[in-house]
């Protein structure tokens, strides 16, 4: 079993530990990482990293623990290598600095939690389609198997749109007044259903709701076309529905042939 | 995991034939990296790759992985697909300027492309994606799956190029890695691929005994000038795996050809292996290749299952029944894995 101590949010909508609202009507039009980070503490980062440490500065991490760190994320990289192909277009001097550069390299919100928590262990970056799902099937699988202490999540960076941030999840197997326990963790095989899912997100989510399933789905590519905001708001639906109380069996639908299924049951 | 299938494609060409024999090639000299613009003073290690080949990672990715399942495929039910890369496929913001989601959404892609009904997901843990792809595609067959296809690919990036330029990581001449001259790495282009699975009715190349990972959780860039977690890395991986430093025969270090990455990581080789870690049983692949990041440790795995697997040399030694295989990366990652000849032999 997995205990899941504690979800952090810094994202336009919503900042905290607690149960943000269901439909982000409390918009924030900033965030200032100076308030998390310091005046100077958050000079050099992108706008990815600056998010992952502030969330970081929420949870309850006591010196010395040293997590494992697991983090979707598809645009974390996206401001520096935006700016860089928009120089060499224009033919502009490039206005890169080495200090900057690294956060060329997806990785570095992952990398930069390590740093600030000084943790040896190690920590993984997954990116494309559902990779804040794929960054909690890894927490879980090795929670599960190793009782790792493990922070999991998703973090986006995209200026254009209001809605960017992160979710950090707090897992371990210490049942210090957790939020929550996952039970029971599978994947389900569709088997020879084989549907489109592109084409089908609808109507699975519409089968999931009449069948009175939980049922997170990554409807990919919705109307605004955004396909990042969509995955984002796929985990961001996860978390504030079991952030809001509800328990049960949880089934999120990674592609054409599978389903992630939790059993969740809420801590009182 | 057993290796049941090989697939490659690099600046020597199309094909895992095309490492054969590598200790006999002298290294390669890259070319410009571009003709015009900012980064024509820089060089890449490009080779027989067209401009279009080594800039589309799905081509690249692609190619790999078809050479990689062969008559393989039909062997499986359920095969899950991981891709390792830094930068994604780099072409679809540089060059086609699609939505910035294409650039991650490779493994998607060819898992329609090659029917793979398992999971699909994409690791990009920087230049040791491929060595940290390992222990989920261990998980992914614990938890159901009939095989994993582990690809590492990396494309001709402007950006990427000049990212590194801008933090003086680049060689302006080669990439030399463990020699005195050496002042920095070369980037490539290439993806290799490893169909990975615990079953045993397939012919298999070689057997990856054991992987560790650990975080310098130092800095950005720099490793951790004492080298002391990538030597705790290596402790835990020869406690895990219990084998005699001479039993090692085979070493594909990381070896960038960066004045602080090469030096901690010769010295560490040195101390522990003050026998067996010899210029003969050391194989130094970015001299030929170029650093193709994320890709980097699987043409290293891919190497060594080659060599260990007696299909063709790429060391001067003939004698290898257990290889070591060690890859770091931007972000204080370290990465270690054992691999023999089957899994009962050390």
């Amino acid at each position: 079993m997995i205990a899941v101590c504690d979800i952090a949010w810094v994202t336009n909508s919503y900042i905290g530990t607690d149960s943000p609202p269901f439909n982000k009507s409390i918009k924030r039009d900033w965030f200032d990482p100076r308030e998390y980070l310091g005046k100077k503490g958050h000079r050099y980062y992108s706008m990815a990293t600056k998010y992952v440490l502030s969330a970081q500065s929420l949870l309850n991490i006591k010196n010395g623990q040293q997590p494992f760190y697991a983090l979707g994320t598809s645009t974390a990289d996206d401001d520096v290598r935006c700016l860089i192909s928009k120089e060499l277009e224009e033919g502009s001097e490039t206005s890169l600095g080495a200090t900057y550069a690294p956060n060329s390299s997806v990785n570095m919100p992952a990398s930069c939690l390590s740093i600030k928590s000084q943790s040896n262990n190690s920590n993984f970056t997954f990116t494309g389609i559902n990779s804040g799902f794929m960054s909690l099937w890894a927490g879980m699988s090795d929670v599960g198997a190793n009782g790792a202490h493990y922070i999991v999540g998703q973090v986006e960076s995209d200026s254009k749109s209001c809605n960017e941030g992160v979710i950090l999840w707090d897992l371990n197997n210490e049942y210090k007044k957790p939020r929550f326990i996952i039970e029971k963790f599978d994947f389900v095989n569709f088997g020879l259903l084989n549907f489109e899912l592109v084409k089908d997100a609808c109507f699975i989510s519409l089968v999931g709701d009449l069948a009175g399933l939980n049922l997170v789905c990554n409807d990919f590519y919705d109307v605004s076309g955004s396909a990042v905001l969509a995955d984002f708001d796929a985990f961001y639906i996860l978390s504030s529905k079991l952030s809001n109380g509800m328990d049960g069996d949880f089934y999120i639908v990674l592609n054409d042939n599978l389903i992630l299924h939790l059993k969740v049951k809420k801590e009182t | 995991m057993h290796i049941v299938g090989l697939g490659a494609v690099s600046a020597l060409g199309h094909g895992i034939d095309t490492l054969r024999e590598l200790y006999n090639l002298a290294p390669m000299l890259p070319g410009k990296f571009a003709q015009e613009g900012a980064l024509s003073d820089t060089v890449f290690y490009q080779g027989l790759l067209t401009e279009e080949q080594a800039r589309s990672a799905w081509y690249l990715a692609n190619e790999a992985i078809t050479e990689a399942l062969g008559k393989t495929k039909a062997e499986f039910n359920n095969i899950a697909l991981i891709i390792a890369t830094g930068a994604g496929d780099t072409k679809a913001l540089e060059i086609t300027k699609c939505a910035q989601y294409e650039r991650y959404n490779l493994a998607q892609k060819l898992a329609t492309e090659h029917g793979l009904k398992g999971l699909y997901l994409t690791v990009s843990n920087a230049c040791s994606s491929s060595g940290y792809a390992l222990p989920i595609a261990q998980k992914l067959l614990a938890q159901g799956h009939d095989a994993v296809v582990v690809c590492g690919v990396e494309a001709k990036s402007d950006s990427s190029q000049m990212a590194f330029k801008a933090m003086m990581a680049l060689d302006d001449h080669s990439c030399r890695p463990f020699q005195a001259s050496r002042n920095g790495t070369v980037l490539g282009a290439g993806a290799a691929a490893l169909v990975l699975t615990h079953h045993t009715h397939v012919k298999h190349y070689a057997y990856i005994q054991k992987t560790t990972l650990n975080c310098d959780g130092y800095h950005v860039t720099a490793p951790n000038p004492e080298g002391k977690t990538l030597a705790k890395c290596l402790d835990h991986l020869m406690t895990e795996y219990t084998v005699s430093p001479c039993d090692v025969g085979l070493f594909l270090p990381h070896a960038t050809g960066t004045q602080l990455n090469d030096g901690i990581e010769h010295a560490l080789l040195k101390r522990v292996f003050p026998d067996t870690f010899t210029p003969d049983k050391t194989v130094c692949l970015k001299q030929w290749i170029g650093h193709t990041g994320g890709a980097s440790a699987a043409f290293s795995y891919l190497s060594a299952a080659l060599h260990l697997s007696g299909r063709f040399q790429v060391a001067k030694t003939n004698l290898a029944r257990c290889a070591l295989v060690n890859s770091t990366a931007f972000g204080g990652h370290n990465c270690m894995s054992f691999m023999t000849v089957n899994k009962e032999a050390s």
